[in-house]
Formats: C-alpha cells, structure tokens, sequence
C-alpha cells in the first residue's frame, strides 16, 4: 500500500513537469525538474511499476479466474462481437491509446520482435535494440534516448514474460504467428515506456 | 498650370480609389458578417463536396477564426465528425501519428491533420467521401503487406478501400475471422433477422400540435434521437445551421421538378401514418429521382415490402428504402430507434452489410451485391455481376 502511495505521489508529482512544453515558465527560484530529483528512468520504472501490476492484476483476477477457474466468459480477440473478454494485450493497448489521445507527456506500447499484430512489431532502431537486449538478457531492463521527428525521447524497454500456459500456447498457435516455439519463462516481448527529454 | 491640373486630377482619382475601396471593403465586410446570407457565395474559392455542400454558406462553420489555421480547421472537422469516428473505432487516430514511434511515417503523409487527406473547395482532385489525395495513399505506409499477405502480391494500391475489403478510418465491419464465420453462407438466409421498428401512432393531441406549426421542436421533444440524427444526415443539416431548409431545388442528386420547392421537416415524410409504405417508400419517391430510386417497385425488396404491407408477411421481412437508408439501430443506452442520418450507412457503403444486408443475405452475395454498380443502379433487380475475393482469401488462409 505504502509502495502504491509512493508511486502515485511521484506520478502526480512529475506529470505536470513531464509535458514541458504546456507547463508555464517556472517561477524565479522554482527548482528545475530535473533538481526535483526524478530522473526519466526513475518516472519510466514507476509508469511501468503501475502498467504491469495492472497487466497482471487483469490477467490473473478477471481473465484466468472467470475463463479457467469459473467457466463463466471466455475472453478473445473480437470480443464485442463474441461478447468475451478483451485479451490482456488488447486491454493494454486500449489503455495505451487513451493514454497517447491525452498527451499525457509519455507514451507506451507493449512490442514483440515475433508479433500477433504487425503494429506491434519494432518501428524505430532504438526499439529494436532494447526488444533483443531484454530477450537475450533475462531479469535486465534497457533505457536509451533516441531522436525522432527532431524531439529528443529517453526510452526504456521491459520484457513481457509468458508467465502462463495460456500465453504461449495462444500464440504460438496463432494463424499470424511469425514464432511457434515459445516456451513458459521465455521473453515474448517488452513494455516500451517513451520520455520527451 | 497644366503641373497644378495634372496633379489635382490625380488627387481626385486617389480619393475616388479611396473611396470605392473603403465602400467595397465595408460591403464585403457587410456580406461576409451578414448571418448566412446567400450573397456569402461570392466568397466560396470553389465548391464544395458532395458531404460539404449544403452548408458551405455557413463559412464560420468551418472558418472559426479569420485566416484559420490548420489546427482550427481540424478542430471543425472533429467538431462534428469527432462523435462517429470515436464510435466507428478510427483506425487511423491523430494520437497514433502523434505517437513518436511513428514519426517516420508523418514525412511519408502527415496523417495528423484531416486537412493532408481531405482538403475542401478542390472538387478537381475530390473523390468519394471527401478524399482530395490520389486513391493509393495506402501505398505510403503498407508497402510490405504482399509480404505479409501473399494473396495481395501484386494488388494495386487504389484497390484497398473498395467494396469488402478496407477503408482508412472505419474498419468495424470487417475482419478475417469474420469473413470465416461467414464462409459459405446461403444467398438468401433462412429466416430474416431484420428488426424493423413499428412506427407507434403519434398521440392525436401531438398531431394537432404538428398540424397547427408546432413543427419539428414538438417532435423532437418526444424523439431525441431521431431528431439528432436527422440534424446530421442530409435531409436536416442545413436547418440544424440555421440555414433555409433543405429543398429539392437546392440538391445535387436528381430530383423531380415538382417537388422543387418543397422545404424538408419531419411532415414531409411523415404526413400518412396510416399507410405503412409512405413514410418509408412513396415519400422518397415524391423527391428522388435518380434510377436507383425509380428501380425499386420492380425489384424484389419492393414485393416484399408490398406483401407486408397488406399483411401476409412480417413487417421485419420487408426492405423498403428506410429499411436500408435509415436503419434501425441501438442508441448507447440499448434502446432501439430509427437513425434519420440518412448518410450514415453509406459512408463508406459497405456499412450497410452488417447493419442491413446480412439480416437477409450471407456475406459473400452481400459483398458481391454492393460491388456491383450497374446492380446497385438497378435497385437489386437480378444477380451479382461482380465477385469480391475476400472470403475466398480468409479460407485460403486458414485451410
Ligand atoms: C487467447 C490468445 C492470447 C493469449 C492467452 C495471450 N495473448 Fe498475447 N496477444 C494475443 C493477440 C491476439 C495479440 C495482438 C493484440 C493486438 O491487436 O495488439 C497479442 C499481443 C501480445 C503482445 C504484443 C506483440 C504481439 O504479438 O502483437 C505480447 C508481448 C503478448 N501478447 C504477450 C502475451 C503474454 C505474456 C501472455 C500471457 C500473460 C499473452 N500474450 C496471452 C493473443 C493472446
């Protein structure tokens, strides 16, 4: 709980400073972002803090417990039509444009170098790198800042573990599956959380 | 002396100049403020698109700010297109162009702005909904998909958005595995699933009321809905923009000289609540008069309407024009209404597969149907000519 707290007051504390453009000229004396002691990497590993224990927290608490355990609802890729479930990666997404319509002064996206959905693959260098370093480098998390249309980004990258049965046997079965071999405890992709600097 | 002349002709020419200008600027600023006025034409850089038209004197519709700039003018456009593109899942949202990891992809079509694809008063370049850029923008971004998908080596990039397959902003329809879902499919299902919603008859004080002038605002104190969705389709508006009412004479469509100065509110089609085909069927015919309209009562549909009409069929069997053009629909909260929009259903048309179409029909004759131009012409009256790929490539793809 302590450990919530702490994570919300950063959040709240560094999102008015994170969209540097909008915020108003600092008033003399005001300390700078950077003096207020949050480094990009540190409000990267919070934001991821809260978008894995969500992914988790959906995955296990309604997903697993009402397909597997209760029998009640399934979930699956067209759920509106099925009336199902979202799948965790579709509600990640969901939650990941809301969040980019906001501007919200960061953005997310959960990647694979082996993706289901082909928007879901690497589309910048930097990208690509941290993806193959997480999957090559268990346990490690990968920061870097790149340029992209003429703005400089800290981004960092997390590995998204099959942690279940489930994950792997979906995709690898999965008529668009570009990877058929992914075993439970492999890196099936990573959480890439993206800073202006 | 001639100096002294010379230079008091010119005097008197600078201020009759003066003069002429500041009473032209004061008359254009005169036309240009006055509300709406028709005399605003003089200012139009070139007309307008067909979804545009109507309301193409209401320039501050559009033309918030004077010298507007690009932000302002998006800012229009989501005005009164952000609602529908939210509930139509936009495929292709500004946020996703403004994500950095797209960057790359803006130098290629700046997707960010409605203005890159949909630029107004350029009917020269305009095509179909509204698009002022070549049909094979897909190209700039999905040069990879022959690759992905070996059944679109080869495919031309104009192609993508025609009918059963694509379009750029409303996707909802269609997808693979409901292609496979719907494989094999007989033309004609065996029982309609079409839910028509019996018009209640309007109490008789209220018909009073609409007889007496009470007008549009008395019915839209009982039918909301029905009266929002009027506002946003052809038919309402130019009266929802406080321009003169929608009239024949004003249309692009063809129309009968007849009903030229007839002015559209909701009396116009609903005036015979006794007679189960005139607000559905004889009051469209009363001002369209295009070939489609004018096929219907040889085509299939019509039979079926009229047999439902005299009551040897269900009414949820019979396709008359509102069946298709104005579809019965949920609104958010589940209740069931008749959208008055019109346009909705043909923007793009394949919208009208799920919403009409596939109530009756399999997917595969539905989407052969409404490729078929010279059938769409003939109002249904005989086969498909054309035959969409599409299910047959999802089948391929799974087998
Ligand atoms: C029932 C099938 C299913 C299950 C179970 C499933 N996924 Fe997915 N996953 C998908 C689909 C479909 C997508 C593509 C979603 C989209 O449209 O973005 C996806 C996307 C992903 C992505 C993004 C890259 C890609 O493939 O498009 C990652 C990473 C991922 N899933 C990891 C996991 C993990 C880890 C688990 C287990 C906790 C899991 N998935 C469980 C179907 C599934």
């Amino acid at each position: 709980m302590k450990n919530f707290r702490s994570i919300l007051f950063i959040l709240l504390a560094v999102s008015p400073l994170s969209c540097q453009k909008e915020a108003a000229p600092a008033p003399e004396g005001a300390a700078p972002p950077a003096a207020a002691g949050i480094s990009p990497q540190r409000f990267a590993d919070a934001l991821h803090a809260v978008m894995e224990s969500d992914r988790v927290v959906y995955t296990k608490n309604v997903v697993n417990r009402l397909q597997n355990k209760e029998n009640i609802i399934k979930a699956s890729e067209h759920w509106e039509d099925e009336k199902t479930l979202p799948l965790p990666a579709q509600m990640f997404r969901m939650g990941a444009e809301m969040v980019a319509k906001k501007e919200a002064g960061f953005t997310y996206s959960l990647l694979s170098l082996w993706p289901l959905n082909k928007q879901n693959k690497p589309s910048t260098d930097l990208e690509k790198k941290g993806l193959e370093f997480v999957a090559a480098n268990k346990g490690a998390n990968f920061y870097g800042e790149e340029e992209l249309g003429g703005q400089k980004y800290f981004t960092a990258v997390y590995a998204d573990v099959a942690v279940a049965e489930a994950c792997v046997k979906c995709h690898n079965e999965h008529k668009d599956a570009p990877r058929t071999d992914f075993q439970i405890g492999d890196v099936m992709g990573g959480v890439v959380v993206r800073i202006p600097l | 002396m001639a100096d002294a002349n010379e230079s008091s002709t010119s005097r008197r020419s600078w201020a009759l100049f003066l003069l002429v200008t500041a009473l032209s600027a004061s008359g254009l600023g005169a036309i240009m403020n006055s509300e709406k006025s028709e005399a605003r034409a003089i200012f139009l850089p070139g007309p307008t698109s067909s979804g545009h038209y109507q309301i193409e004197l209401d320039c501050a519709g559009c033309h918030t700010a004077s010298f507007s700039s690009t932000e302002d003018l998006d800012g229009a456009c989501v005005h009164c297109h952000g609602a529908e593109l939210t509930a139509s899942k936009d495929s292709h949202p500004k946020s996703k162009f403004t994500d950095p990891r797209n960057a790359s992809r803006i130098a290629e079509l700046d997707a960010r702005s409605c203005l890159t694809c949909h630029v107004e008063h350029a009917p020269g370049r305009t095509t179909e909904m509204g698009l002022s850029l070549p049909r094979d923008y897909c190209f700039r971004c999905h040069q990879e998909i022959g690759q992905e998908r070996p059944s679109h080596q080869g495919l031309a990039f104009d192609s993508c958005a025609s009918s059963g397959c694509h379009n750029y902003h409303d996707n909802r329809g269609i997808y693979e595995d409901f292609l496979v879902k719907h494989a094999g499919e007989p033309e004609v299902l065996s029982a309609p699933l079409a839910q028509r919603i019996d018009a209640k008859p309007c109490p008789s004080e209220e018909r009073a009321r609409l007889g007496s002038g009470g007008g549009d605002a008395s019915c839209a104190d009982c039918h909301a809905p029905q009266a929002q969705t009027f506002a946003s389709g052809k038919h309402g508006m130019r009266a929802a923009r406080g321009l003169k009412r929608m009239s024949p004479a004003l249309a692009r469509l063809p129309m009968k000289a007849s009903a030229a100065g007839h002015e559209l509110a909701c009396a116009s089609c609903h005036q015979r609540p006794e007679d189960p085909l005139f607000a559905s069927v004889t009051a469209c015919e009363g001002c369209h008069n295009d070939e489609h309209t004018r096929a219907y009562r040889d085509s299939k549909h019509f039979e079926r309407a009229e047999r439902a009409a005299r009551g040897e069929m269900a009414a949820k069997g019979a396709v008359t024009c509102a069946t298709c053009h104005m579809p019965s629909g949920e609104d958010e909260s589940g209740v069931m209404f008749t959208s008055h929009n019109q346009n909705d259903n043909l923007r793009p048309p394949e919208k009208m597969l799920r919403s009409v179409c596939l109530s009756c029909h399999g997917l595969a004759f539905s989407l052969d149907a409404i490729a078929d131009s010279e059938l769409v012409r003939k109002n249904f009256d005989g086969r498909p000519g054309a035959h969409v790929l599409s299910v047959d490539w999802a089948m391929e793809r799974i087998q």
